[in-house]
């Protein structure tokens, strides 16, 4: 199964020949057929690794100058990071949305949806921020994508918990890859079908077939995840190793933190910056993006730079406020203007933080000490 | 004996403030000498064990990590990230600097504990508001003690070498008294 869904150009071929859209592209290319087929897609297009994942492998080509260095590239990357070089080719879409569709493949073959993920937030790649349900899509959308993603997983065979990944572009949608895994924002799903996702795997795994029909999956409310990674968001999202020194975690009502978090916990460069996942659901996606931002604002991690920056500013942004973002949402942070209301606030506290400062020096302080008090610290501070 | 409110001269991103921190009763006020805005009421509390900081302003709490950067504080608060130069500037005037305007005298104190480096001017000098009056070094820092109002050096207590307590009175300014208008 992780051969088959993982080979992705083959994938795209069941899925083409399931009858559901796909992003016009290639199988795996020779370098020889590289320049035809990559003609006959149009530019700009994306080289992506056969075997790839995790937004590794992938290569950005917009015109037909770039090709062969990015195809040398390409290769390299995937032979490093999969040991499979194979490559193929796939159109590549200026801002569409990234959308994917939880499904369960019971070991008797019947397949259930449990409705689509919005994960467009993304830097590298990579997702930042995903919801359920995705905004901005008509039932019709809604409907065709849970469909595709049962014909979908049938046409490979599906057997597991897996995700169907589409991109939207305005009325289109089009397959691109399944993921055979449990994935990282699977809470969302969970938070808002009350589906055990892990749990549902395993009843898989142990030879079970999917408990419930289609039609007994119903989506309740709205869930939003925040990633909270060992990143410098104000510094191209770098990875930063060290060590967690402090950390508080919220809590509270329709919050979940999935978190691997302690302190003392050395963050080292071999792992994933992953550290932990807020999840916020509520009736409303206005009242969950509410939760997520009081949740955020109780999260406190010292030692190590976290994305949580990154996540206040997303989470006011009048286009992820409206439901209408696309994968390019994470290009506009840290290119507006700075907030003159933060700046403000910012030097209020670096004053009182100095004053405190002062006040822990100068004897003593504000009288209320008593005199063996004071007499003491004097001692300290020589 | 209290602390009495402390002027700062603060800069962050081109934009400059004076402002004058107090602690009353009721918590810390922040009151910025510019007129275009009113007093602050902020609250600074301490997350144990972390840099991060619980700061209420005017009612509203937000975390703030604060950190000592290059002489400076760099802050992250909310989705920014920025650089604030904090510098302590004049004193700000007491009871008995209002009395010292009408033509008496001004105790210039040190700001800290620390070792007396420097102490520039000498009795009968004249002073502009702002002139060194003496140096002091704490925690690695040297601090410049600026005259908070103008007049004639009257008295030097302390000299070069010398360990001050924090309020010890370093230098006396006879002020110059106000012209009547």
């Amino acid at each position: 199964m992780l051969e088959r869904c993982g080979d992705k150009s083959a994938t795209r071929a069941a899925a083409a020949a399931a009858g559901v859209p796909v992003l016009p592209g290639t199988g795996a290319v020779t370098d020889g057929d590289a320049r035809r087929a990559a003609g006959a897609i149009g530019f700009p297009l994306l080289i992506k690794a056969a075997a790839g994942g995790g937004g590794k492998g992938i290569h950005l080509v917009r015109s037909p100058d770039e090709l062969e260095r990015a195809m040398a590239l390409a290769r390299g990357e995937a032979r490093a990071a999969f040991g499979d070089d194979r490559v193929y080719l796939e159109r590549w879409l200026d801002a569409p949305r990234h959308v994917e569709v939880q499904v369960l493949a019971g070991s008797d073959g019947r397949t259930v949806h449990l409705g689509e993920r919005a994960c467009s937030v993304q830097r590298r790649h990579q997702k930042l921020i995903e919801e359920a349900p995705a905004p901005g899509l008509s039932s019709r959308q809604r409907g065709r994508l849970g469909d595709a993603a049962v014909a979908v997983a049938g046409a490979v065979g599906y057997r597991n918990a897996g995700t169907v990944e589409f991109l939207v572009d305005g009325d289109d949608v089009f397959f691109i890859e399944v993921n055979a895994r449990i994935q990282v924002e699977h809470p969302v799903t969970e938070l808002t079908t009350g589906i055990d996702l892990v749990a549902a795997q395993l009843r898989i795994a142990q030879g079970e077939p999917v408990q419930f029909a289609q039609d007994a999956v119903r989506g309740v409310g709205a869930a939003i995840e925040c990633r909270i990674s060992a990143e410098d968001p104000h510094n191209g999202f770098v990875p930063r190793v060290g060590v967690v020194d402090g950390a508080r975690e919220p809590a509270g009502p329709g919050i979940r933190v999935d978190s691997g978090l302690w302190v003392g916990q050395a963050v080292s460069r071999h792992f994933d910056p992953l550290l932990s996942k807020v999840i916020a659901w509520a009736p409303t996606r206005a009242g969950a993006i509410d939760r997520m931002r009081r949740a955020l604002a109780e999260y406190v991690i010292s030692g190590v730079d976290t994305t949580i920056p990154f996540h206040f500013w997303a989470l006011d942004r009048p286009e992820f406020l409206a439901g209408r973002y696309d994968v390019r949402f994470a290009e506009a942070w840290g290119k507006g203007p700075a907030s003159e209301q933060a700046t403000d606030i910012a030097m209020l506290a670096a004053a009182a933080w100095a004053y405190k400062g002062l006040e822990t020096l100068r004897l003593p302080v504000d009288g209320a000490s008593p005199v063996w008090v004071a007499a003491a610290r004097e001692e300290g501070v020589r | 004996m209290t602390v009495r409110g402390v002027r700062f001269d603060v800069a962050s991103r081109g934009a400059q403030r004076h402002l004058d921190v107090e602690r009353r009763p009721d918590g810390l006020w922040v009151r910025p000498v510019s007129p275009e805005m009113s007093a602050t009421h902020v609250a600074l509390e301490p997350l144990e064990g972390t840099e991060w900081w619980r700061l209420t302003v005017n009612g509203t709490t937000v975390p703030v990590r604060l950190r000592r950067k290059d002489g400076g504080v760099h802050v992250i608060l909310g989705a920014e990230r920025l650089d604030v130069t904090v510098r302590r500037a004049l004193p700000v005037p007491s009871r008995r600097s209002a009395a010292g305007a009408a033509g008496g005298h001004i105790e210039v104190r040190a700001p800290m504990p620390g070792l007396v480096i420097a102490t520039p001017l000498s009795p009968g000098q004249p002073v502009e508001q702002g002139n060194t009056v003496a140096v002091v070094e704490a925690m690695k820092m040297q601090m410049e003690v600026p005259a908070p109002i103008a007049g004639r050096v009257e008295e030097v207590r302390v000299r070069a070498g010398q360990e001050v307590a924090g309020d010890q009175i370093l230098v006396v300014i006879r002020v110059t008294p106000v012209a009547a208008t």
